[in-house]
Protein backbone atom coordinates (compact mmCIF):
# COMPACT_ATOMS: atom_id res chain seq x y z
CA UNK A 1 0.00 0.00 0.00
CA UNK A 2 1.22 3.22 -0.88
CA UNK A 3 2.02 6.42 1.70
CA UNK A 4 -0.66 8.22 -0.12
CA UNK A 5 -3.56 5.15 0.31
CA UNK A 6 -2.65 4.59 3.89
CA UNK A 7 -3.48 8.71 4.33
CA UNK A 8 -6.48 8.59 2.43
CA UNK A 9 -7.53 5.39 4.53
CA UNK A 10 -6.91 7.39 7.69
CA UNK A 11 -8.66 10.12 6.39
CA UNK A 12 -11.75 8.44 6.47
CA UNK A 13 -11.26 6.25 9.51
CA UNK A 14 -10.70 9.71 11.24
CA UNK A 15 -14.08 10.69 9.62
CA UNK A 16 -15.90 7.95 10.90
CA UNK A 17 -14.24 8.80 14.11
CA UNK A 18 -15.84 12.27 13.86
CA UNK A 19 -12.23 14.22 13.48
CA UNK A 20 -10.31 12.93 16.26
CA UNK A 21 -7.49 14.53 14.91
CA UNK A 22 -3.82 12.99 13.82
CA UNK A 23 -3.94 9.04 14.17
CA UNK A 24 -1.19 7.67 16.42
CA UNK A 25 0.08 10.43 18.05
CA UNK A 26 -0.65 9.37 22.03
CA UNK A 27 -1.07 12.74 23.44
CA UNK A 28 -0.51 13.15 27.15
CA UNK A 29 -3.62 13.40 29.41
CA UNK A 30 -4.29 16.32 30.23
CA UNK A 31 -3.06 18.10 26.50
CA UNK A 32 -6.03 19.17 24.21
CA UNK A 33 -6.85 16.57 22.51
CA UNK A 34 -5.39 13.74 24.29
CA UNK A 35 -7.16 10.76 24.09
CA UNK A 36 -9.45 9.88 27.20
CA UNK A 37 -7.46 7.14 29.68
CA UNK A 38 -7.72 3.56 28.78
CA UNK A 39 -10.19 3.07 31.48
CA UNK A 40 -12.97 4.75 30.10
CA UNK A 41 -14.88 3.36 27.42
CA UNK A 42 -15.14 6.57 25.14
CA UNK A 43 -12.21 5.90 22.97
CA UNK A 44 -12.26 1.62 22.86
CA UNK A 45 -10.27 2.23 19.90
CA UNK A 46 -10.32 1.58 16.24
CA UNK A 47 -11.09 -1.57 16.06
CA UNK A 48 -13.76 -1.45 18.78
CA UNK A 49 -17.78 -2.12 16.87
CA UNK A 50 -15.78 -4.84 14.70
CA UNK A 51 -16.16 -7.74 17.63
CA UNK A 52 -17.95 -9.79 18.77
CA UNK A 53 -17.96 -8.26 22.23
CA UNK A 54 -18.52 -4.78 20.80
CA UNK A 55 -21.84 -3.05 21.46
CA UNK A 56 -24.12 -2.10 19.35
CA UNK A 57 -22.01 0.65 17.24
CA UNK A 58 -19.85 -0.55 14.03
CA UNK A 59 -21.96 -3.86 14.54
CA UNK A 60 -20.07 -6.95 12.30
CA UNK A 61 -21.43 -7.47 8.75
CA UNK A 62 -23.74 -10.35 9.03
CA UNK A 63 -22.74 -13.91 8.56
CA UNK A 64 -24.52 -16.84 6.92
CA UNK A 65 -25.07 -20.19 9.18
CA UNK A 66 -22.60 -22.25 7.20
CA UNK A 67 -20.25 -19.60 7.12
CA UNK A 68 -20.37 -19.04 10.53
CA UNK A 69 -20.38 -22.32 11.44
CA UNK A 70 -16.70 -23.20 9.60
CA UNK A 71 -15.25 -19.56 10.44
CA UNK A 72 -15.41 -18.60 6.84
CA UNK A 73 -14.50 -15.38 7.05
CA UNK A 74 -11.66 -15.64 9.34
CA UNK A 75 -10.50 -17.96 7.68
CA UNK A 76 -10.00 -16.49 4.67
CA UNK A 77 -7.98 -13.69 6.35
CA UNK A 78 -6.24 -16.87 7.71
CA UNK A 79 -5.50 -17.71 3.90
CA UNK A 80 -4.38 -14.73 3.15
CA UNK A 81 -1.71 -14.33 5.82
CA UNK A 82 -0.55 -17.92 4.81
CA UNK A 83 -0.50 -16.97 1.39
CA UNK A 84 1.45 -13.74 2.31
CA UNK A 85 3.63 -16.42 4.45
CA UNK A 86 4.44 -18.30 1.35
CA UNK A 87 5.54 -15.49 -0.59
CA UNK A 88 7.93 -13.84 1.91
CA UNK A 89 9.42 -17.56 2.14
CA UNK A 90 10.00 -18.58 -1.49
CA UNK A 91 12.96 -20.77 -0.97
CA UNK A 92 10.96 -23.12 1.77
CA UNK A 93 8.05 -23.04 -0.62
CA UNK A 94 10.28 -24.12 -3.51
CA UNK A 95 11.54 -26.73 -1.63
CA UNK A 96 8.01 -28.20 -1.10
CA UNK A 97 7.46 -27.97 -4.89
CA UNK A 98 10.65 -29.47 -5.66
CA UNK A 99 9.84 -32.61 -3.91
CA UNK A 100 7.62 -33.33 -6.87
CA UNK A 101 10.38 -33.33 -9.65
CA UNK A 102 12.39 -35.61 -6.75
CA UNK A 103 9.85 -37.90 -6.17
CA UNK A 104 9.50 -38.35 -10.18
CA UNK A 105 12.80 -38.68 -10.36
CA UNK A 106 13.19 -41.47 -8.45
CA UNK A 107 10.32 -42.92 -9.70
CA UNK A 108 11.85 -43.39 -13.01
CA UNK A 109 14.96 -44.56 -11.78
CA UNK A 110 12.91 -47.80 -9.80
CA UNK A 111 10.10 -48.13 -12.37
CA UNK A 112 11.44 -46.64 -15.63
CA UNK A 113 9.80 -49.34 -18.90
CA UNK A 114 8.44 -51.27 -16.31
CA UNK A 115 4.58 -52.03 -16.29
CA UNK A 116 2.10 -50.30 -13.96
CA UNK A 117 2.16 -52.41 -10.63
CA UNK A 118 0.92 -52.35 -7.02
CA UNK A 119 4.84 -51.37 -6.27
CA UNK A 120 4.26 -48.17 -8.48
CA UNK A 121 1.11 -47.38 -6.84
CA UNK A 122 3.04 -47.74 -3.49
CA UNK A 123 5.18 -45.49 -4.82
CA UNK A 124 2.78 -43.55 -6.28
CA UNK A 125 0.99 -43.17 -3.26
CA UNK A 126 3.27 -42.64 -1.00
CA UNK A 127 4.84 -40.10 -2.92
CA UNK A 128 1.22 -38.00 -2.76
CA UNK A 129 1.07 -38.55 0.90
CA UNK A 130 4.39 -37.51 1.96
CA UNK A 131 3.68 -34.02 -0.18
CA UNK A 132 0.84 -33.53 1.97
CA UNK A 133 2.67 -34.35 5.04
CA UNK A 134 5.54 -32.43 4.50
CA UNK A 135 3.93 -29.27 3.53
CA UNK A 136 1.76 -29.09 6.51
CA UNK A 137 3.76 -30.77 9.34
CA UNK A 138 5.76 -28.11 10.30
CA UNK A 139 2.67 -25.71 9.89
CA UNK A 140 0.62 -25.86 13.51
CA UNK A 141 4.37 -26.60 15.98
CA UNK A 142 6.11 -23.58 14.21
CA UNK A 143 2.79 -20.93 15.43
CA UNK A 144 1.62 -22.66 18.38
CA UNK A 145 1.77 -19.80 20.78
CA UNK A 146 0.44 -17.77 18.09
CA UNK A 147 -2.49 -19.63 17.29
CA UNK A 148 -3.29 -20.42 20.69
CA UNK A 149 -3.14 -16.57 21.37
CA UNK A 150 -5.49 -15.61 18.73
CA UNK A 151 -8.06 -18.06 19.76
CA UNK A 152 -8.34 -15.92 22.92
CA UNK A 153 -9.94 -13.35 20.93
CA UNK A 154 -12.13 -15.86 19.01
CA UNK A 155 -10.30 -16.51 16.03
CA UNK A 156 -11.69 -20.57 16.10
CA UNK A 157 -9.63 -23.55 15.51
CA UNK A 158 -11.76 -24.80 13.15
CA UNK A 159 -11.21 -21.77 11.01
CA UNK A 160 -7.31 -21.92 11.38
CA UNK A 161 -7.61 -25.84 10.55
CA UNK A 162 -9.64 -25.13 7.07
CA UNK A 163 -7.24 -22.41 6.20
CA UNK A 164 -4.56 -24.58 6.46
CA UNK A 165 -5.96 -27.59 4.74
CA UNK A 166 -6.96 -25.00 1.71
CA UNK A 167 -3.04 -23.42 1.15
CA UNK A 168 -2.13 -26.97 1.91
CA UNK A 169 -4.39 -28.03 -1.31
CA UNK A 170 -2.71 -25.37 -3.12
CA UNK A 171 0.49 -26.43 -3.01
CA UNK A 172 -0.76 -30.52 -3.42
CA UNK A 173 -2.01 -29.84 -6.83
CA UNK A 174 0.66 -28.58 -8.77
CA UNK A 175 3.02 -31.39 -6.95
CA UNK A 176 0.47 -34.46 -7.76
CA UNK A 177 0.14 -32.69 -11.36
CA UNK A 178 4.31 -32.86 -11.71
CA UNK A 179 4.00 -36.27 -10.47
CA UNK A 180 1.47 -37.94 -12.26
CA UNK A 181 2.77 -36.06 -15.71
CA UNK A 182 6.51 -36.81 -15.13
CA UNK A 183 5.83 -40.57 -14.12
CA UNK A 184 3.37 -40.76 -17.52
CA UNK A 185 6.72 -39.81 -19.44
CA UNK A 186 8.74 -42.85 -17.33
CA UNK A 187 6.60 -45.45 -16.67
CA UNK A 188 3.85 -47.37 -18.92
CA UNK A 189 0.54 -45.65 -16.66
CA UNK A 190 -2.23 -48.29 -17.45
CA UNK A 191 -5.00 -45.74 -15.84
CA UNK A 192 -6.34 -42.41 -16.96
CA UNK A 193 -4.08 -39.71 -15.97
CA UNK A 194 -7.20 -37.25 -14.57
CA UNK A 195 -8.49 -39.92 -12.48
CA UNK A 196 -4.85 -41.00 -11.19
CA UNK A 197 -4.48 -37.17 -10.81
CA UNK A 198 -7.24 -37.04 -8.94
CA UNK A 199 -6.96 -39.89 -6.68
CA UNK A 200 -3.31 -38.73 -5.68
CA UNK A 201 -4.52 -35.48 -4.68
CA UNK A 202 -6.88 -36.78 -2.85
CA UNK A 203 -4.38 -38.82 -0.74
CA UNK A 204 -2.69 -35.64 -0.80
CA UNK A 205 -4.92 -33.72 0.94
CA UNK A 206 -5.64 -36.36 3.54
CA UNK A 207 -1.88 -35.94 3.72
CA UNK A 208 -2.11 -32.76 4.90
CA UNK A 209 -4.82 -33.42 7.09
CA UNK A 210 -2.78 -35.92 8.73
CA UNK A 211 0.37 -33.51 9.02
CA UNK A 212 -1.94 -31.55 10.74
CA UNK A 213 -2.51 -33.95 12.98
CA UNK A 214 0.84 -34.41 13.69
CA UNK A 215 1.44 -30.76 14.16
CA UNK A 216 -0.90 -30.41 16.86
CA UNK A 217 -0.12 -33.21 18.75
CA UNK A 218 3.49 -31.99 19.06
CA UNK A 219 4.35 -29.40 21.52
CA UNK A 220 7.75 -28.69 20.32
CA UNK A 221 9.43 -28.77 16.53
CA UNK A 222 11.78 -31.33 17.64
CA UNK A 223 9.14 -34.18 18.51
CA UNK A 224 8.47 -33.93 14.65
CA UNK A 225 11.40 -36.31 14.13
CA UNK A 226 9.86 -38.84 16.35
CA UNK A 227 5.83 -38.67 15.12
CA UNK A 228 6.45 -38.13 11.36
CA UNK A 229 8.75 -40.87 10.25
CA UNK A 230 6.50 -42.65 12.66
CA UNK A 231 2.92 -42.16 11.40
CA UNK A 232 4.47 -42.89 7.66
CA UNK A 233 5.84 -45.91 8.59
CA UNK A 234 2.74 -47.37 9.87
CA UNK A 235 1.59 -46.91 6.37
CA UNK A 236 3.89 -49.14 5.54
CA UNK A 237 0.69 -51.84 6.66
CA UNK A 238 -1.02 -50.58 3.77
CA UNK A 239 1.01 -53.38 1.68
CA UNK A 240 -1.89 -55.41 0.26
CA UNK A 241 0.86 -58.82 0.47
CA UNK A 242 1.70 -58.43 3.84
CA UNK A 243 2.71 -62.18 3.69
CA UNK A 244 2.75 -64.19 7.28
CA UNK A 245 1.50 -60.60 8.58
CA UNK A 246 -1.92 -60.99 7.25
CA UNK A 247 -2.51 -64.10 9.50
CA UNK A 248 -1.58 -61.88 12.56
CA UNK A 249 -3.72 -59.43 10.96
CA UNK A 250 -6.75 -61.53 11.57
CA UNK A 251 -6.17 -62.75 14.50
CA UNK A 252 -5.78 -59.32 16.17
CA UNK A 253 -8.55 -57.02 14.62
CA UNK A 254 -5.24 -54.75 12.94
CA UNK A 255 -7.72 -54.93 10.08
CA UNK A 256 -9.50 -51.80 11.72
CA UNK A 257 -6.65 -50.26 11.92
CA UNK A 258 -5.44 -50.57 8.38
CA UNK A 259 -8.96 -48.56 7.50
CA UNK A 260 -7.53 -45.41 9.27
CA UNK A 261 -4.60 -45.74 6.70
CA UNK A 262 -5.08 -43.09 4.03
CA UNK A 263 -2.43 -45.06 1.76
CA UNK A 264 -4.68 -48.24 1.72
CA UNK A 265 -7.85 -46.37 0.95
CA UNK A 266 -4.69 -44.50 -2.17
CA UNK A 267 -3.94 -47.88 -3.41
CA UNK A 268 -8.15 -48.90 -3.27
CA UNK A 269 -8.74 -46.37 -5.41
CA UNK A 270 -5.50 -46.63 -7.72
CA UNK A 271 -6.38 -49.78 -8.26
CA UNK A 272 -9.73 -49.39 -9.13
CA UNK A 273 -8.27 -46.89 -11.72
CA UNK A 274 -6.27 -49.81 -13.55
CA UNK A 275 -6.44 -50.77 -16.81
CA UNK A 276 -8.47 -47.90 -17.97
CA UNK A 277 -11.40 -49.43 -17.33
CA UNK A 278 -12.80 -47.78 -13.95
CA UNK A 279 -14.75 -49.41 -11.31
CA UNK A 280 -16.71 -46.35 -10.21
CA UNK A 281 -18.23 -47.87 -6.69
CA UNK A 282 -14.95 -49.25 -5.17
CA UNK A 283 -13.52 -45.59 -6.47
CA UNK A 284 -15.98 -43.42 -4.87
CA UNK A 285 -15.74 -45.55 -2.10
CA UNK A 286 -11.95 -45.37 -1.54
CA UNK A 287 -12.00 -41.73 -2.43
CA UNK A 288 -14.82 -41.33 0.69
CA UNK A 289 -12.44 -43.34 2.38
CA UNK A 290 -9.23 -40.41 2.09
CA UNK A 291 -11.76 -38.08 2.75
CA UNK A 292 -12.61 -39.98 6.12
CA UNK A 293 -9.05 -40.34 6.79
CA UNK A 294 -8.75 -36.93 6.11
CA UNK A 295 -11.57 -35.28 8.30
CA UNK A 296 -10.83 -37.95 10.96
CA UNK A 297 -7.40 -36.05 11.18
CA UNK A 298 -8.70 -32.60 11.21
CA UNK A 299 -11.17 -33.37 14.04
CA UNK A 300 -8.36 -35.21 15.91
CA UNK A 301 -6.28 -31.93 15.26
CA UNK A 302 -9.05 -29.54 16.86
CA UNK A 303 -9.38 -31.66 20.06
CA UNK A 304 -5.80 -31.89 20.46
CA UNK A 305 -5.84 -28.16 20.21
CA UNK A 306 -9.03 -27.46 21.93
CA UNK A 307 -6.99 -28.86 25.36
CA UNK A 308 -4.00 -27.19 24.55
CA UNK A 309 -2.72 -24.48 27.16
CA UNK A 310 -1.55 -21.34 25.88
CA UNK A 311 1.97 -19.89 26.74
CA UNK B 1 -11.30 11.76 41.06
CA UNK B 2 -8.96 8.99 42.01
CA UNK B 3 -7.77 6.26 39.15
CA UNK B 4 -10.05 3.35 38.95
CA UNK B 5 -9.32 0.12 40.38
CA UNK B 6 -8.69 -1.64 37.11
CA UNK B 7 -6.83 -4.79 38.01
CA UNK B 8 -7.10 -6.46 40.99
CA UNK B 9 -5.39 -10.41 41.96
CA UNK B 10 -6.01 -11.69 45.60
CA UNK B 11 -4.53 -14.58 47.45
CA UNK B 12 -3.28 -16.12 43.84
CA UNK B 13 -2.16 -19.56 44.37
CA UNK B 14 -0.89 -21.65 41.58
CA UNK B 15 1.89 -23.44 40.40
CA UNK B 16 4.50 -21.52 42.21
CA UNK B 17 2.97 -18.84 43.33
CA UNK B 18 1.86 -18.59 47.16
CA UNK B 19 -0.93 -16.34 48.06
CA UNK B 20 0.11 -13.21 45.89
CA UNK B 21 -1.92 -10.26 45.80
CA UNK B 22 -1.41 -7.76 43.66
CA UNK B 23 -3.86 -4.42 42.60
CA UNK B 24 -3.36 -2.23 39.54
CA UNK B 25 -4.99 0.96 38.65
CA UNK B 26 -5.16 2.81 35.56
CA UNK B 27 -2.30 5.64 34.89
CA UNK B 28 -0.15 3.46 37.05
CA UNK B 29 2.77 1.43 36.00
CA UNK B 30 4.15 -1.32 38.14
CA UNK B 31 7.52 -3.87 37.82
CA UNK B 32 7.82 -6.85 38.80
CA UNK B 33 11.24 -8.32 39.62
CA UNK B 34 12.13 -11.77 40.67
CA UNK B 35 15.21 -13.96 39.90
CA UNK B 36 14.36 -16.54 36.80
CA UNK B 37 11.90 -19.52 38.14
CA UNK B 38 10.28 -17.03 41.15
CA UNK B 39 6.71 -17.06 39.56
CA UNK B 40 6.45 -13.35 37.73
CA UNK B 41 5.53 -15.13 34.38
CA UNK B 42 3.11 -17.58 36.05
CA UNK B 43 1.51 -14.68 37.80
CA UNK B 44 1.39 -12.87 34.16
CA UNK B 45 -0.14 -15.46 33.12
CA UNK B 46 -2.94 -15.57 36.14
CA UNK B 47 -3.91 -12.06 35.83
CA UNK B 48 -4.25 -12.46 32.04
CA UNK B 49 -6.67 -15.07 32.50
CA UNK B 50 -4.80 -17.65 30.47
CA UNK B 51 -4.38 -20.13 33.36
CA UNK B 52 -6.69 -20.57 36.49
CA UNK B 53 -5.66 -20.12 39.73
CA UNK B 54 -5.99 -23.05 42.24
CA UNK B 55 -7.16 -20.61 45.00
CA UNK B 56 -7.50 -17.25 45.01
CA UNK B 57 -9.56 -15.03 41.97
CA UNK B 58 -8.54 -11.91 39.93
CA UNK B 59 -11.09 -9.23 38.97
CA UNK B 60 -10.81 -6.85 36.21
CA UNK B 61 -12.23 -3.41 36.62
CA UNK B 62 -14.26 -4.97 39.24
CA UNK B 63 -15.73 -7.85 37.79
CA UNK B 64 -14.48 -11.32 38.43
CA UNK B 65 -11.94 -12.65 35.32
CA UNK B 66 -13.51 -16.28 35.33
CA UNK B 67 -17.30 -14.80 34.76
CA UNK B 68 -15.79 -12.71 31.82
CA UNK B 69 -15.87 -14.20 28.00
CA UNK B 70 -12.33 -15.04 27.26
CA UNK B 71 -12.38 -12.77 24.14
CA UNK B 72 -13.55 -10.04 26.26
CA UNK B 73 -10.72 -10.57 28.90
CA UNK B 74 -8.02 -10.94 26.14
CA UNK B 75 -9.14 -7.67 24.61
CA UNK B 76 -8.77 -5.44 27.71
CA UNK B 77 -5.84 -7.30 29.45
CA UNK B 78 -2.93 -6.91 26.82
CA UNK B 79 -0.15 -9.73 27.60
CA UNK B 80 3.06 -9.15 25.70
CA UNK B 81 4.29 -12.65 26.25
CA UNK B 82 7.75 -13.56 25.87
CA UNK B 83 6.65 -15.69 23.02
CA UNK B 84 6.82 -16.23 19.38
CA UNK B 85 3.23 -14.12 18.56
CA UNK B 86 4.39 -12.56 15.08
CA UNK B 87 5.10 -14.47 11.95
CA UNK B 88 9.07 -13.71 11.37
CA UNK B 89 8.83 -13.96 7.73
CA UNK B 90 6.15 -11.16 7.41
CA UNK B 91 6.83 -7.58 7.55
CA UNK B 92 5.81 -5.57 10.65
CA UNK B 93 2.92 -3.81 9.60
CA UNK B 94 1.40 -6.48 7.40
CA UNK B 95 2.08 -9.07 10.22
CA UNK B 96 0.34 -6.45 12.86
CA UNK B 97 -2.80 -6.08 10.10
CA UNK B 98 -3.03 -9.47 9.72
CA UNK B 99 -3.41 -9.50 14.05
CA UNK B 100 -5.75 -6.56 13.92
CA UNK B 101 -8.60 -8.38 10.99
CA UNK B 102 -7.94 -11.17 12.90
CA UNK B 103 -8.61 -9.75 16.63
CA UNK B 104 -11.70 -7.58 14.86
CA UNK B 105 -13.35 -11.26 13.70
CA UNK B 106 -12.70 -10.39 10.80
CA UNK B 107 -14.91 -7.62 9.75
CA UNK B 108 -13.21 -4.64 10.76
CA UNK B 109 -13.04 -2.04 7.59
CA UNK B 110 -9.56 -1.73 6.07
CA UNK B 111 -9.03 2.04 6.77
CA UNK B 112 -9.93 1.26 10.77
CA UNK B 113 -7.65 -1.31 10.70
CA UNK B 114 -4.97 0.38 8.93
CA UNK B 115 -5.36 3.04 11.78
CA UNK B 116 -5.19 0.85 14.67
CA UNK B 117 -1.94 -0.20 13.37
CA UNK B 118 -0.94 3.23 12.68
CA UNK B 119 -1.44 3.68 16.25
CA UNK B 120 0.12 0.74 17.76
CA UNK B 121 3.12 1.43 15.63
CA UNK B 122 3.81 4.77 16.72
CA UNK B 123 3.20 4.32 20.43
CA UNK B 124 5.76 1.88 20.39
CA UNK B 125 8.18 3.91 18.44
CA UNK B 126 8.76 1.76 15.45
CA UNK B 127 6.67 3.50 12.50
CA UNK B 128 9.86 3.94 10.96
CA UNK B 129 10.71 0.01 10.94
CA UNK B 130 7.14 -0.94 9.97
CA UNK B 131 8.36 -2.38 6.18
CA UNK B 132 11.47 -4.40 7.84
CA UNK B 133 10.59 -8.43 8.07
CA UNK B 134 10.07 -9.11 11.69
CA UNK B 135 13.02 -11.70 12.05
CA UNK B 136 15.39 -8.68 10.77
CA UNK B 137 14.13 -6.88 14.18
CA UNK B 138 16.30 -6.94 17.04
CA UNK B 139 15.46 -8.28 20.09
CA UNK B 140 14.21 -5.08 21.47
CA UNK B 141 12.25 -3.88 18.74
CA UNK B 142 10.51 -7.42 18.78
CA UNK B 143 9.71 -6.80 22.30
CA UNK B 144 8.54 -3.06 20.81
CA UNK B 145 6.71 -5.61 18.44
CA UNK B 146 5.09 -7.62 20.81
CA UNK B 147 3.25 -4.44 22.67
CA UNK B 148 2.44 -3.14 19.55
CA UNK B 149 0.20 -6.55 18.82
CA UNK B 150 -1.18 -6.05 21.89
CA UNK B 151 -1.95 -2.31 21.93
CA UNK B 152 -3.77 -3.48 18.35
CA UNK B 153 -7.31 -3.81 20.70
CA UNK B 154 -6.25 -0.34 23.09
CA UNK B 155 -6.50 -2.54 26.36
CA UNK B 156 -7.14 -1.38 29.35
CA UNK B 157 -4.57 -3.45 31.28
CA UNK B 158 -1.32 -3.71 29.57
CA UNK B 159 1.41 -6.84 30.66
CA UNK B 160 4.92 -7.03 29.94
CA UNK B 161 7.08 -9.70 29.70
CA UNK B 162 10.69 -9.25 29.45
CA UNK B 163 12.50 -11.61 27.10
CA UNK B 164 14.12 -14.67 28.82
CA UNK B 165 18.06 -13.28 29.43
CA UNK B 166 17.02 -9.92 28.78
CA UNK B 167 19.74 -7.35 28.64
CA UNK B 168 19.82 -3.93 30.73
CA UNK B 169 18.60 -2.38 27.79
CA UNK B 170 16.08 -4.65 27.54
CA UNK B 171 14.66 -3.95 30.98
CA UNK B 172 14.83 -0.32 30.22
CA UNK B 173 12.87 -0.67 27.67
CA UNK B 174 9.59 -2.34 29.29
CA UNK B 175 10.15 0.33 32.34
CA UNK B 176 9.93 2.76 28.96
CA UNK B 177 7.24 1.43 27.22
CA UNK B 178 5.30 0.75 30.78
CA UNK B 179 5.85 4.68 31.86
CA UNK B 180 4.11 5.43 28.17
CA UNK B 181 1.15 3.59 28.27
CA UNK B 182 0.80 4.47 31.88
CA UNK B 183 0.86 7.99 31.08
CA UNK B 184 -2.05 6.91 28.50
CA UNK B 185 -4.31 5.81 31.52
CA UNK B 186 -3.92 1.91 31.37
CA UNK B 187 -2.41 0.05 34.34
CA UNK B 188 1.18 -1.37 33.20
CA UNK B 189 2.54 -4.21 34.65
CA UNK B 190 6.07 -4.66 33.46
CA UNK B 191 8.65 -7.80 34.18
CA UNK B 192 12.46 -6.92 34.87
CA UNK B 193 14.98 -9.49 36.25
CA UNK B 194 17.01 -7.03 38.85
CA UNK B 195 15.47 -3.95 38.29
CA UNK B 196 18.66 -1.63 37.84
CA UNK B 197 16.66 0.77 35.43
CA UNK B 198 13.70 1.54 37.83
CA UNK B 199 13.49 5.22 39.72
CA UNK B 200 13.35 5.33 43.54
CA UNK B 201 9.77 6.52 42.93
CA UNK B 202 8.51 3.70 40.91
CA UNK B 203 6.49 0.89 42.30
CA UNK B 204 8.10 -2.60 42.65
CA UNK B 205 6.65 -6.28 43.35
CA UNK B 206 8.94 -8.26 44.10
CA UNK B 207 8.41 -12.54 43.98
CA UNK B 208 11.09 -14.52 45.74
CA UNK B 209 10.50 -18.13 45.35
CA UNK B 210 6.57 -17.45 44.38
CA UNK B 211 6.33 -15.05 47.54
CA UNK B 212 5.58 -11.59 47.38
CA UNK B 213 7.94 -10.37 49.78
CA UNK B 214 7.23 -6.72 48.69
CA UNK B 215 4.93 -4.39 47.35
CA UNK B 216 5.63 -0.67 47.32
CA UNK B 217 7.90 2.30 46.50
CA UNK B 218 11.99 0.75 45.29
CA UNK B 219 13.31 3.81 47.72
CA UNK B 220 10.84 2.21 49.98
CA UNK B 221 12.14 -1.19 49.40
CA UNK B 222 15.76 -0.36 50.01
CA UNK B 223 14.95 1.38 53.38
CA UNK B 224 12.81 -1.94 54.17
CA UNK B 225 15.63 -4.29 53.43
CA UNK B 226 18.29 -1.73 54.90
CA UNK B 227 19.82 -1.39 51.19
CA UNK B 228 21.62 0.60 49.84
CA UNK B 229 20.90 0.51 45.53
CA UNK B 230 18.58 -1.26 43.25
CA UNK B 231 20.87 -3.48 42.10
CA UNK B 232 21.38 -4.88 45.69
CA UNK B 233 18.08 -5.51 45.87
CA UNK B 234 17.42 -9.30 44.61
CA UNK B 235 21.09 -10.40 45.48
CA UNK B 236 20.18 -9.56 49.40
CA UNK B 237 17.05 -11.31 49.14
CA UNK B 238 18.13 -14.49 47.64
CA UNK B 239 20.13 -15.00 50.79
CA UNK B 240 16.94 -14.78 53.00
CA UNK B 241 13.90 -17.32 53.49
CA UNK B 242 11.51 -16.10 51.49
CA UNK B 243 8.41 -17.48 53.06
CA UNK B 244 9.59 -15.68 56.14
CA UNK B 245 10.52 -12.50 54.08
CA UNK B 246 6.91 -12.28 52.95
CA UNK B 247 5.83 -12.67 56.57
CA UNK B 248 7.98 -9.47 57.41
CA UNK B 249 6.32 -7.74 54.67
CA UNK B 250 2.78 -8.52 55.63
CA UNK B 251 3.62 -7.27 59.25
CA UNK B 252 5.36 -4.18 58.16
CA UNK B 253 3.98 -0.68 57.97
CA UNK B 254 5.14 -0.63 54.42
CA UNK B 255 2.06 -3.10 53.71
CA UNK B 256 -0.07 -2.04 50.77
CA UNK B 257 -3.80 -1.63 50.98
CA UNK B 258 -5.02 -4.44 49.09
CA UNK B 259 -8.04 -2.44 46.56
Amino acid sequence: MSDEELEALLAEARGERGGAGSPGARREPGEPGAPAPADSTSDPGPLAGSTSASGAAGAPLPESGISRLLGLRVASHLCARELELLRATPLATCLLLLMAPLAAASLHAIFAGSEEGVELHFALALYALCFGCFNSASEVVSERALMLRERRFGVPVRAYLLSKVLVGALLAAPQCLVLVSLADRSVQLDAPLLGLYIALFCCALSGTCLGLLVSSVARRARALLVLLPGVLLAQGLAWPRLGGADRALERVPLDLARRALPLRWALEALEALRGFEVAWLPLLQSLAGLGACGLSCVALAAVALWFADEV
Amino acid sequence: MSPRLLLEARDLTSDGLHGVSLSLKGGEACFLLGPPASGKSQLLRLLAGVRVPSEGRVRLAGADLEGLEVDRVARQVGFAADAPLLHGALRLRSALSHGASLRAGGSAAPARVELAVQRALESVGLSERAKTRIRRLTSAERLRARVALELLTEPKVLLIDAPAGASPAEEELVRELADREARAGRAVLGVGKEGAALKPGDRVVVLLSGYRVWDGALADALTHFDLDGPDQLLRALAKGEPRELAQRYRASSWQRGEG
